[in-house]
């Protein structure tokens, strides 16, 4: 089956904003509380919520993901559903039970996993209490009578009059929770709370009695049109054994592997908040490793036309290959080993399988693009922040120098004349610093945006023309360097990773020629490419580490379908570069593309490059 | 300092400072924000017997502020003693606490003391000051700082012995908070199982979950008749992050954790 559609990938715009904020919270939230990373989609089709090997549908319209009730209503489902992951181990075997029976034993589930997520997390009795409000006068139907019993289980001071419900609770308490009585007691463990954990067949029993009650009461219940009460508890569907011929119920519910897959890194496998141990892995996990099998096998080397080991051989002498991680926004871990950079080994011998048959060589050309990118250095935003540094033996100052100050004294008491510096002050100065100027070199890149004469990559040349020239290099006597460098990829197994200008190369014809020889061509997988530009800066152990990324933001790749993936990956990247010191920082060529450029980049790391006719002046 | 600061071992630090002490190593204590150390080594100098000289490093720390500077007074110049060459004489022991901070050329000041010749020069009124035998020399950083744009030499690394310092296990950082905050042991507990909740959006989008001192500042709060909620919001939540999609995450953890 394939996954849920994800309604929001193709839906740009506030509302879906809305929805990418709130699902953020939210997976911070299921992160926090149960340390579980189930994928999150948002349905507004949906009945109820749905939890399944694919992650958490919640029925939500995302015009509404803004809404602050909608937000507290999917923070008790996530809740709710992370408590299941956690602790719903058991799954039922449905064969010979009646569909009243199948409802009560979700309910009691429900009840059990939320009497043992209270335990560990008292507060949220108070986030699940305000849906279990009801009027004890309204008339007795089984649907009210479930709501009535989840009510009693949940919140112990609950009084009900009703025989029925009662009952429910002496026996859901009394059997199955003997001498846990009590939800605020301590952290659970398996050893306090053995019918809970060791003896899922107590609720069959306890769901017979009470169905059998129902019976003998007359009330009727349709199973076509009973809906899980209250609203943020899922549809209970993935507790049955797929095995189990039952009409109606899910065939894709949650399967527990044995492990999860190696490819994923990180600690997928570590403890869960129950305590359970390593040989029982959690529920979460099993979703990981379910969407990891099924995206690992849609990604299967055989698949996609050829293996791993092909790719290796099929690089020529002069390119390096080198391998990087990439992130999985849906199962929130780094793939090991994912991408491979194709790195030219020269810059010359880089460009010269990819230069333009047509040829650039016009010196007039090369003097346009070198008058532009004059006229634009003083737009380029400096990257070496400038640091102050205390001068001494000044002339004037903030503060005296007190060792001046002391030689001054001397001075005149032996009667020489003495130095008037005796002033402090604090200048500023520029540290050592290497910059890479990475430049997306992908098919998108051949257009123009809006307000722009220049195609993308024109503009890319310039600026990182005007960027080399401002960092200057060290023939030039200073103490910054800067490298040109150029991606585009292919799928992932190559990522194309061209160096155009060295970091001790001064910027020269040759330069100019390479810039000049570039052509838009390929796709953006900007994720691969940042890390290797980053691990080159990380290479130079210079104090301050800067990476531009000239880009119109428009990830994508042959390989990818999710429009998402790559994005999510390429800011999963621009963080980890920022965690190791790198500053990474972005012109964005296109203004209508601002919003997945602050994606990726974040609101304070990019800057969008201004309409050509602010600079050709 | 009169009383011994409380100090509640996590492990082996104690007995392998101990022996780095007996030995005069000099050791480096590594570790995130407010996870102990300032309280160790003040703990192991009171324990030991020691002064305890301690400076805290900026970017701005010169040589002469360590080591010391010529005066005037009514008889002519005279030589003051920085910190570092006070510990140096008196036999002291010296920490530098968060020496990635300081200036490369001034760390380099210190190699002199952390290797065996273990002599401080004094260039500016010629001598070379021979470290006390009791002298020790302790520093500090953090790694998570470091990888911010500064990080410190090998020349300087290689000189020292490390002891690296985390987050203590959930019973003896409970044991901790309980301590310092003067709250119940179990709301403690609570408290710690929430710090640890927090740090698992480490690298996904905290840069360090609550350090310990975080969750003591919080059960101070709470000591001091503050509402649990309210207390944990303003001693974690409003410090550990900006984003408003995490912050009201970690509000949710608060609320389902009181």
């Amino acid at each position: 089956m394939n996954p849920m559609p994800d309604r929001t990938d193709s839906t740009p715009g506030p509302a879906a904003r809305d929805w990418c904020s709130l699902r953020a919270h939210l997976q911070a939230t299921a992160r926090l509380l149960w340390d579980v990373a189930p994928p999150l989609h948002a349905e507004d089709t949906a009945e109820s919520v749905r939890l399944s090997r694919h992650g958490v549908t919640l029925p939500l319209r995302l015009e509404a993901a803004a809404d602050p009730g909608e937000r507290k209503d999917c923070r008790a489902a996530i809740a709710h559903a992370g408590a299941h992951l956690v602790h719903s181990t058991q799954r039922f075997d449905p064969q010979g039970l009646k569909p009243i029976t199948m409802a009560l034993i979700g309910l009691l589930e429900d009840a059990r996993v939320e009497w043992l997520a209270c335990r560990e997390l008292p507060g949220l009795r108070r986030l699940w209490a305000p849906f279990h409000e009801i009027d004890l006068g309204e008339a007795a139907d089984f649907e009210s009578l479930m709501r009535r019993l989840s009510r009693a289980l949940l919140l112990p001071e609950a009084h009900d009059p009703h025989p029925w419900v009662a009952k429910g609770r002496r026996l859901f308490f009394g059997s199955t929770m003997q001498g846990c009585a009590d939800p605020a007691a301590s952290a659970p463990t398996a050893a306090d709370s053995p019918g809970l954990i060791g003896d899922p067949a107590s609720l069959r029993r306890v769901a017979s009695l009470l169905g059998n009650d129902i019976g003998q009461m007359r009330l009727s219940f349709n199973a076509k049109t009973y809906r899980v009460q209250p609203t943020y508890r899922d549809d209970n569907q993935w507790l049955w054994q797929p095995s189990g011929a039952v009409t109606g119920l899910d065939s894709t519910a949650l399967e527990l592997p044995a492990q999860a897959h190696d490819g994923v890194s990180g600690a997928a496998s570590s403890a869960s908040p129950g305590g359970k141990q390593a040989s029982d892995p959690p529920a979460s996990t099993a979703i990981e490793a379910h969407r990891l099998d099924r995206t690992i096998a849609q990604a299967d080397p055989q698949a996609d036309g050829g293996s791993w080991q092909s790719t290796e051989l099929q690089t020529p002498a002069d390119v390096t290959v080198h391998l990087y991680p990439e992130w999985d926004r849906l199962i929130c871990r780094s793939r090991a080993q994912w991408c491979s950079v194709l790195e030219s080994g020269g810059a010359a011998a880089g460009l010269a399988s990819h230069a333009s048959e047509d040829g650039c060589h016009d010196p007039r050309v090369a003097e346009v693009l070198r008058m532009r990118a004059r006229s634009l250095r003083a737009w380029v935003p400096q990257w070496a922040e400038p640091e102050t540094r205390r001068s001494v033996r000044q002339t004037d100052g903030d503060s005296l120098d007190i060792d001046a100050m002391v030689e001054c004294g001397v001075a005149l008491r032996v009667g020489q004349r003495p130095d008037e510096r005796v002033y402090q002050g604090r200048e500023r100065r520029r540290r050592d610093s290497v910059t890479v100027c990475l430049l997306d070199l992908s098919a998108s890149t051949a257009r123009s945006a809006a307000q722009h004469t220049d195609t993308g990559l024109d503009q890319a040349r310039i600026v990182a023309l005007a960027e080399a020239w401002s960092e200057g290099s060290p023939a030039r006597g200073d103490r910054s360097a800067c490298a040109v460098h150029g991606f585009w990829s292919d799928g992932r197994h190559r990522v194309h990773y061209q160096r155009i200008k060295e970091f001790d190369e001064p910027v020269d014809a040759q330069v100019l020629d390479r810039l000049l020889r570039l052509r838009s061509q390929g796709s953006t997988r900007l994720g691969a490419a940042l890390r290797h530009a980053s691990a080159l800066l990380l290479a130079r152990r210079t104090p301050r580490m800067n990476l531009l990324v000239i880009s119109d933001g428009e990830t994508h790749d042959i390989d990818v379908h999710d429009p998402r993936y790559l994005s999510e990956d390429a800011r999963q990247a621009v963080r980890e570069a920022r965690a190791q010191g790198v500053a990474v920082r972005c012109l964005a060529l296109d203004p209508a593309r601002e919003e997945d450029v602050r994606a990726i980049f974040g609101r304070d790391g990019y800057r969008l490059l201004p309409p050509s006719g602010l600079r050709s002046g | 300092m009169t009383q011994e600061p409380w100090y509640q071992p996590i492990g082996d630090e104690c007995t392998l400072f101990e022996a780095a002490y007996a030995r005069r190593l000099p050791v480096l204590l590594k570790g995130p924000t407010g996870c102990g150390k300032t309280r160790f080594v003040e703990h192991m100098a009171r324990r030991l017997g020691r002064p305890l000289v301690t400076i805290a490093c900026h970017d701005d720390l010169s040589a002469s502020d360590l080591t010391g500077r010529w005066l005037l007074d009514a008889g002519g110049t005279r030589w003051l003693d920085g910190p570092l060459t006070t510990a140096v004489r008196t036999g002291a022991i010296c920490y530098l606490d968060e020496l990635v901070e300081a200036r490369s050329d001034t760390t380099v000041v210190i190699h002199p003391l952390a290797d065996s010749r273990r002599v401080l020069p004094l260039d500016k009124c010629n001598q070379l000051v021979h470290a006390h035998p009791d002298f020790a020399l302790v520093v500090s950083y953090n790694p998570g700082y470091a990888s911010h744009h500064k990080v410190l030499k090998p020349s300087t690394l290689q000189r020292f012995c490390g002891i690296e310092f985390g987050p203590p296990e959930a019973e003896i950082e409970a044991r901790i908070v309980a301590h310092e905050s003067g709250i119940d042991p179990a709301l403690a507990a609570r408290l710690v199982a929430l710090g640890a909740r927090t740090r698992r959006l480490q690298g996904q989008g905290l840069d360090e979950g609550a350090s310990t001192r975080m969750l003591v500042h919080a059960g101070v709060l709470m000591q001091q008749g503050v509402a649990a909620q309210a207390a944990c919001r303003m001693a974690l939540v409003t410090p550990l992050t900006d984003d408003p999609d995490l912050a009201q995450a970690l509000r949710a953890a608060v609320d389902a954790t009181f």
